[in-house]
């Protein structure tokens, strides 16, 4: 048994749950929305175990209402004040991120630094992360896979959605639950930056190489899991972040796709 | 505050901070004007892969005059290549969109970064200087360096405020006036990336786009003309990254950050204060 034979599970299974989550994600354009999480989990972890304690939900649940404030902020200003958009986002998301850093100096109990959430532990992770990201998964999976078809239809028409019957608001409160739970989950194992790059760069990818439901998630899947094995086994010899690593390797994997995405139509054209 | 001012290592991150602080709010209005705030943030991702290769080639924990000089020409490099990444996968192909595409390349290249950062320091030791600065343990040179991109953009906005406020706010009338635009973007791009890479040393690549646009966005609160705009934003600047330092004194903060919450303190504050002017001459309408 090597050493590095949990870390990359880890990283693994982090990856899954990123990208599968990631596609509904991209597929509802909320990806200004996950990076507004990404921002304001840690102020959100801080508050969850301040007011519930230490556990996984609550820092889930911290993370939600702070992302949920952190929007709430972005449209108060906007709709309030004569600042545009690209401003007050650019005032709220350091804002809570910076928060959150000063609020981890003085919370004692709480055994996270932000050096480490930025790049991840996921060669030292603690006991736990597993347990937190296997769950993150098995929750994914179960909410997608029952409802596929009404996730399909939420996803791509949400007006004809609601006009069958769907219960849209409840399916749009499960992916933002679904959102927060894997972003606190993933956090600790692969770092803010990772997590990102998860979320947004497999998806991405996907989306420029089919249309169709299936085959999106699917590749989305088999890209994030590619991603992350590729980035892990380039970073165990160069003794880098696999972090680091695995999020170049996204960005590398979107631009090829575009790049042979333009050729092939210009040939075709 | 005499305790404040005996320490030597605390009279040299005020010189420096304030000076940071007067040059990001000097850019940050320009920035808010051009509608670029989330450049702003990106820009702080996207140049430390430039950053981190240009330091290591300057070589020395601490940067050097060489180092600076690496750093700025790695930041230049890094940022550009990300703004023509975003600029050509927002609409190269089917399936591209500008807000996926700029997560996708901010994202990337932040951890290109952090990856060549975990290479070069054997583990993750070093990395927090970079992601979130290092404003107590500034030394001579980043503070010299400080100053002369604030001496830079204070020649710049004094020579060029006429040819800017038109840019900003009548770009057909600047065109038609013969102002050199692209010239003035190029001259406004360069001034913006040295100001972030004096930036990084203080506050690091996390936050020190917030503290170009905080500061500003206040001081849009504010204020209503260009010029009125510019100098508050640089005094809120200035308060915010003094105001920071002196919290993270006084309670033991995590300085950068403290500098943020001052800097989104003063914006709430020039909010309220606005609605309250507002609300008070309509009660003096109505009377």
């Amino acid at each position: 048994m090597t050493w590095w034979l949990g870390a990359l599970g880890l990283v693994l299974a982090a990856a899954a749950v990123c990208a599968l989550v990631g596609a509904f994600v991209h597929l509802n354009r909320m990806t200004l929305l996950a990076d507004a999480v990404s921002h304001s989990v840690l102020p959100g972890i801080v508050a969850g175990y301040l007011l519930f304690g230490y556990a996984p939900w609550a820092f889930a649940l911290g993370a939600l209402g702070a992302a949920s404030l952190c929007t709430l902020a972005i449209g108060f200003l906007q709709r309030r004040t004569r600042l545009k958009e690209d401003a007050c986002i650019g005032v709220v998301y350091p804002f809570f991120f910076a928060a959150g850093v000063v609020a981890l100096g003085f919370v004692g109990g709480l055994d996270l630094d932000p050096g480490c959430v930025v790049y991840g532990e996921a060669l030292a992770a603690k006991a736990g992360s597993e347990r937190d990201v296997a769950l993150a998964l098995m929750l994914a999976i179960a909410a997608f896979g029952a409802g596929w078809r009404a996730w399909g239809l939420f996803s791509f028409d949400p007006v004809q959605a609601r006009l069958s019957g769907l219960p849209t608001r409840l399916m749009q409160a499960v992916l933002l639950g679904l959102l927060a739970w894997s972003a606190v989950a993933v956090l600790r194992a692969v770092g803010l930056v990772l997590a990102v790059a998860l979320f947004v760069a497999p998806p991405a990818t996907a989306a420029r190489l089919t249309r169709r439901l299936g085959p999106f998630v699917g590749l989305s899947l088999a890209l994030g899991l590619g991603e992350a094995a590729l980035g892990f086994a380039l970073a165990l010899p160069l003794n880098a972040a696999p972090a680091g690593v695995i999020a170049t390797i996204g960005l590398a994997g979107y631009a090829a796709v575009a790049f042979l995405g333009s050729r092939t139509r210009a040939v075709a054209a | 505050m005499t305790g404040f001012w005996s320490y030597g290592f605390l009279q040299l991150s005020l010189a420096g901070c304030a000076a940071l602080g007067l040059a990001l709010g000097g850019l940050g209005a320009v920035l808010i004007a051009r509608r670029l705030s989330l450049y702003g943030d990106a820009l702080g991702h996207a140049v430390l892969p430039g950053v981190v290769v240009g330091h290591a080639m300057g070589g020395g924990p601490e940067p050097g005059a060489g180092g600076y000089a690496g750093m700025l020409a790695g930041a230049l490099a890094s940022g550009g290549l990300a703004a023509v990444l975003v600029s050509w996968l927002s609409r190269a192909g089917r399936g591209a969109r500008p807000d996926v595409a700029m997560a996708v390349v901010f994202s990337g290249l932040f951890g290109l970064g952090v990856a060549i950062l975990s290479v070069r320091q054997a583990g993750s030791a070093g990395v927090g200087g970079f992601l979130f600065g290092r404003a107590l343990a500034l030394t001579p040179l980043d503070v010299g360096v400080a100053w002369a991109a604030l001496a830079l953009i204070a020649l710049w906005l004094a020579t060029r405020f006429r040819a800017l406020t038109l840019w900003l706010f009548d770009p057909v009338q600047a065109e038609l006036a013969g102002v050199g635009l692209r010239r003035l973007e190029a001259e406004f791009m360069a001034l913006l990336t040295l100001t972030v890479v004096a930036g990084l040393q203080a506050v690091g690549a996390l936050l020190v786009a917030a503290l170009l646009v905080a500061p500003a966005a206040a001081a849009f609160l504010a204020a209503s003309r260009f010029p009125a705009v510019v100098g508050l934003s640089m005094a809120f600047g200035l308060a915010s990254t003094a105001g920071g330092l002196g919290l993270s004194h006084a309670f033991g903060w995590a300085t950068g950050a403290a500098m943020v919450l001052v800097g989104g303190g003063l914006v709430a504050l020039a909010g309220a204060g606005r609605s309250l002017a507002r609300a008070l001459s309509a009660r003096r309408a109505a009377a």
